[in-house]
């Protein structure tokens, strides 16, 4: 099932949004709160692995969180930094306790909104919808992509593919993110492509062989 | 069937005559070359005034065999520099293009070129330019002519040792050359090869007949001269460096910086991405400055008005790879010659040598950056072969530059403060009075025993003295009621400052606090009117609102406390307690961000004021509050109170130390400034005030105290020690 993330490195404060969060969903979506990972890194593969679809993302992340006795290196919009390289598309909603920091909003030129927290958490009927909004377009596009990504990665299995064809398969990855070994199947299907050119001059190679040896010599 | 290029002759006049911005710049590129075969010595004649008008550059470098002509000089476009980029002497080679040597047709139409190597006789060429300058003919059609028996008397003449070498004279002159040539081709080959003593074996000797004081080996007097001088290095670990100064006259020991102290310096104690290792290779600079006042000359050789017209036009940092400057940076007067925005920089911090913040002007800064080529393959050439690219590396090495820069500007003002406190002792306002009242009354008496020994016809005079002297006197009692009242309102107005800064800082826990709560207080309304079985829930969130109006309440209380009458009084109290409370109160917003304190107080107590105590605690308090956030380690903040002697007086100390990023030694005397801080935005802006340990200098000196600052050796940050005296 989709899930929302709620990442903040105080639990009190995360735990307020996801009860309003939760109030608000319904159907298949679920939510999900975590404190911020030790290593940026573990992110990409946790969103896959999760079915995650949007954040709802505090900008300090590391005031509270300590992993092994140190503090997260860390801040919200290096999260947003890194996420964007990998999913370019994905809906992240910034929530901050600091309305009006022109710092703040200078950061998140590239976030869906800045929302102030305790509108959220007073309006979660305005804001939750918004957040499912923007989470099932994504979804909706991944989907299809996803789709399209599976049906010319079984053309190339089978090595029936056009160069139109790989140049979308490349586009499709680099957007959703989704490392697939295409590259292997198109290499693999070439090779194959040269077996069979080469079997092909060997069997008539060895035909004639056999014609000349039952016609008694080879030139 | 194949196609070919055909080469029109005038394609070399377009890559010489017309490629060559000014005749000054071709001679430049003629000299380069010498550079290049790896020549000690170059000799430059120029000659307009006679008849016989031409131009002469003599070298001393390896020459050319018959076969590196034909190959090598008369192949255009062909540079040995780009398969071979290092000479025999280890120069790394300037020019890659093929083509400085066809820059002699922008001097004059007829060359001739002489040169002798090791293994061969002279051999000597001439060309006359103008030969290619017809439409429609082959380049490769135009012939070249041999000298028969070619002669190198000039060279042998310049120097008698001679084995090797070129000769190259130009006839025909294309331009008369006048005396602003002259100096502009005095200044180029003077920042040819740097300024600097690094490179010690390429001179440069001129001799002309348009502006003969330029007659000589191409040097300038100064850069021995400066009033300060900064060296640094870095190779890939620490910066080392050394600042000599010509009012001690004696360098500083070699000191070591750290690349994230240095940005401290530089941008403030802000860490951001730049705190990564530098990506730049090894580095070394030199920073030369001089006010362009007449202090700065030394020698009575030096004119005031020369420094002034060399820094005109040799101010500015300029690199230098593989010692031959990159250009356009340091050019004051290139647009992107101020690489470092120094002028800007000045703009943005007019303040006086007096004050901390003071930077030098882009026109007092002579400077010099050595890098190598394949050292630093990071620092790559721009497309337009004009500059480097400005990624990381070059944004790095600006960050490595300004604080070099910074750390020159700071030993400035130091010397600057240091020469104004010797020449004036500072007093409090209440010491002066005191004395004043003495001396008035020890006047007073002088006055009177005067009066018993003198005629009485000289009586008025006197008398009018003495009464003026009673009258000075009767007024100084309420003189020193005013200060004391006045001394009384600078202890209100520090502590109210101290809360000002403090609210600033820990105004984001306070806010955060506010926010919580309207947010719990906003779900349990939501989860009520919504209906749900959420009981636990709701429960839960009024305790945290609970928590979190408390917090606030107790920040207002806090507040409220530092400003209470009895504080603004000088009273016995207890110092331990004080510390305790305000703990207690804080304790709160520094658990919010996981400070952890770690204390160890003596019972002690002191007749003092209040109200300075707490504003010596505070200050440091919200001082590590925010140190310890600029590191990503375990936060810690370690303070301690203690009964101290000092020279036999009997007092007390405070020490706070944390785990932020510690103080770097050039900025310890700085930090008691009025208005200096290092508390930054992401963007460089300062976001302090500088006013709270410039408070906490204030309280210590009214008290007679002692404060010290140095970083502490298990928590890494910085440790302030305040000791004040029981009386």
């Amino acid at each position: 099932m989709p899930s929302i993330a709620v990442i903040d490195d105080r639990k009190d404060a995360r735990d307020t949004i996801k009860i309003n969060l939760d109030l608000a969903l319904s159907g298949n979506w679920t939510s999900i709160d975590i404190e911020p990972f030790e290593n940026i890194e573990d992110y990409p593969s946790w969103i896959k692995e999760n079915e995650i679809v949007a954040f709802l993302l505090d900008e300090r992340l590391n005031e509270q969180s300590v992993i092994h006795q140190n503090q997260i290196s860390y801040s919200g919009h290096d999260l947003v930094d890194f996420i964007r390289k990998y999913f370019p598309t994905f809906p992240i909603f910034i929530i901050t306790a600091y309305p009006g920091d022109q710092e703040l909003l200078d950061r998140f030129k590239d976030v869906e909104d800045i929302i102030v927290r305790t509108e959220f958490n007073e309006n979660y009927r305005n804001y939750v919808p918004r957040v499912l909004r923007s989470a099932q377009k994504y979804l909706d596009t991944f989907e299809n992509e996803l789709s399209e990504l599976s049906k010319i990665a079984a053309k190339i299995a089978h090595g029936k593919y056009d160069d139109s064809e790989r140049k979308r398969l490349k586009a499709i990855q680099a957007k959703i993110g989704f490392a697939f070994p295409t590259e292997t199947f198109i290499q693999r299907s070439e090779l194959l492509d040269k077996c069979e050119k080469i079997l092909k001059q060997l069997e008539g190679f060895k035909k004639r062989i056999d014609d000349e040896t039952k016609g008694g010599s080879i030139n | 069937m194949n196609k070919n290029f055909n080469i029109d002759a005038r394609v070399i006049l377009t890559l010489g005559r017309d490629g060559i911005k000014n005749h000054t710049t071709a001679l430049v590129e003629l000299v380069k070359n010498s550079y290049d075969a790896d020549a000690t010595k170059v000799w430059i004649d120029i000659f307009c005034r006679s008849s016989n008008k031409y131009i002469r550059i003599v070298d001393n470098g390896c020459g050319m065999t018959e076969d590196e002509i034909d190959k090598y000089w008369l192949r255009i476009g062909y540079s040995e520099k780009r398969t071979n980029r290092f000479s025999s002497k280890k120069r790394r080679k300037t020019g890659e293009k093929g083509i400085g040597r066809i820059s002699s047709d922008r001097l004059g139409s007829i060359l001739s070129l002489k040169t002798k190597s090791i293994d061969s006789d002279i051999i000597g060429i001439a060309i006359n330019w103008d030969d290619f300058d017809v439409e429609g003919k082959d380049l490769t059609s135009i012939p070249i002519k041999i000298l028969d028996n070619p002669q190198m008397s000039n060279l042998i003449s310049k120097n008698s040792n001679l084995k090797t070498g070129t000769e190259l004279e130009i006839n025909n002159l294309r331009q008369n050359w006048i005396k602003n040539d002259i100096t502009n081709l005095y200044n180029e080959l003077s920042i040819l090869s740097p300024p600097f003593k690094e490179v010690i074996d390429f001179e440069i000797y001129l001799n002309n007949d348009i502006a003969e004081e330029y007659n000589g080996k191409i040097e300038s007097p100064f850069f021995e001269n400066a009033e300060i001088e900064l060296n640094a290095e870095y190779y890939g670990k620490e910066i080392n460096y050394s600042v000599k100064d010509r009012f001690t006259n004696k360098s500083t020991e070699q000191k070591k910086i750290t690349w994230d102290q240095l940005q401290q310096i530089f941008y403030g104690s802000k860490y951001e991405k730049t705190l990564e290792a530098p990506i730049f290779g090894p580095i070394s600079l030199t920073l030369l400055f001089w006010t362009r006042e007449s202090s700065s000359i030394l020698t009575e050789n030096l004119r005031l008005s020369d420094l002034r017209i060399f820094l005109d036009q040799n101010a500015g940092v300029k690199i230098y790879r593989d010692n031959i400057r990159v250009k356009p940076y340091g050019n004051p007067k290139d647009p992107e010659g101020d690489w470092l925005g120094l002028a800007e920089r000045k703009t943005r911090e007019p303040a006086g040598v007096g004050r901390p913040r003071w930077v030098v002007s882009a026109n007092q800064v002579v400077g010099a950056i050595f890098v190598s080529r394949d050292n630093n393959p990071n620092l790559t050439d721009s497309s337009s072969r004009e500059g480097l690219i400005h990624g990381d590396a070059f944004n790095q090495l600006k960050t490595l530059v300004l604080g070099c820069l910074r750390i020159l500007e700071i030993h400035r003002h130091e010397i600057y403060i240091k020469s104004e406190t010797s020449e004036k002792k500072i007093s409090s306002p209440k010491e002066d009075v005191k004395v004043l009242n003495n001396e008035l009354k020890i006047l007073k008496k002088d006055l009177d025993t005067l009066k018993k020994y003198i005629s009485k016809s000289s009586h008025r005079p006197v008398q009018r003295t003495i009464d003026q002297v009673v009258n000075v006197l009767e007024t100084i009692p309420e003189t020193q009621k005013s200060i004391n009242e006045l001394v009384s309102q600078s202890t209100v107005f520090r502590g109210l400052a101290t809360i000002g800064i403090a609210s600033a800082v820990f105004g984001h826990e306070t806010q955060s606090s506010i926010s919580n709560f309207l947010s719990s207080i906003y779900t349990v309304k939501n989860i009520l009117e919504k209906n749900e079985d959420k009981k636990e829930f709701a429960l839960a969130e009024i305790s945290k609102s609970i928590k979190y109006a408390k917090q606030v309440s107790s920040w207002g209380a806090f507040a409220l406390a530092r400003v209470q009458r009895d504080k603004r009084k000088k009273r016995k109290i207890s110092i331990t307690k004080i510390l305790n409370t305000t703990l207690n109160e804080l304790k709160a917003v520094f658990e919010a961000i996981n400070i952890v304190f770690q204390t160890n107080f003596d019972e002690i107590e002191c007749s003092t004021f209040a109200m300075d105590i707490e504003a010596i605690f505070l200050n440091l308090l919200t001082n590590a509050y925010t140190a310890c956030q600029q590191k990503n380690r375990k936060r810690i903040i370690n303070i301690t109170l203690k009964k101290k002697e000092i020279n036999k007086i009997s007092g007390y100390s405070i020490s706070i130390s944390d785990t932020g990023p510690g103080i770097n030694e050039e900025i310890k005397k700085m930090i008691w400034k009025p208005l200096f801080t290092t508390k930054v935005d992401r963007d460089g802006k300062e976001i302090g005030t500088g006013l709270g340990l410039a408070i906490i200098d204030s309280i210590v000196k009214d008290l007679k105290g002692e404060k010290i600052v140095d970083n502490d050796p298990i928590l890494k940050g910085a440790r302030f020690y305040i000791w004040l005296p029981f009386n």
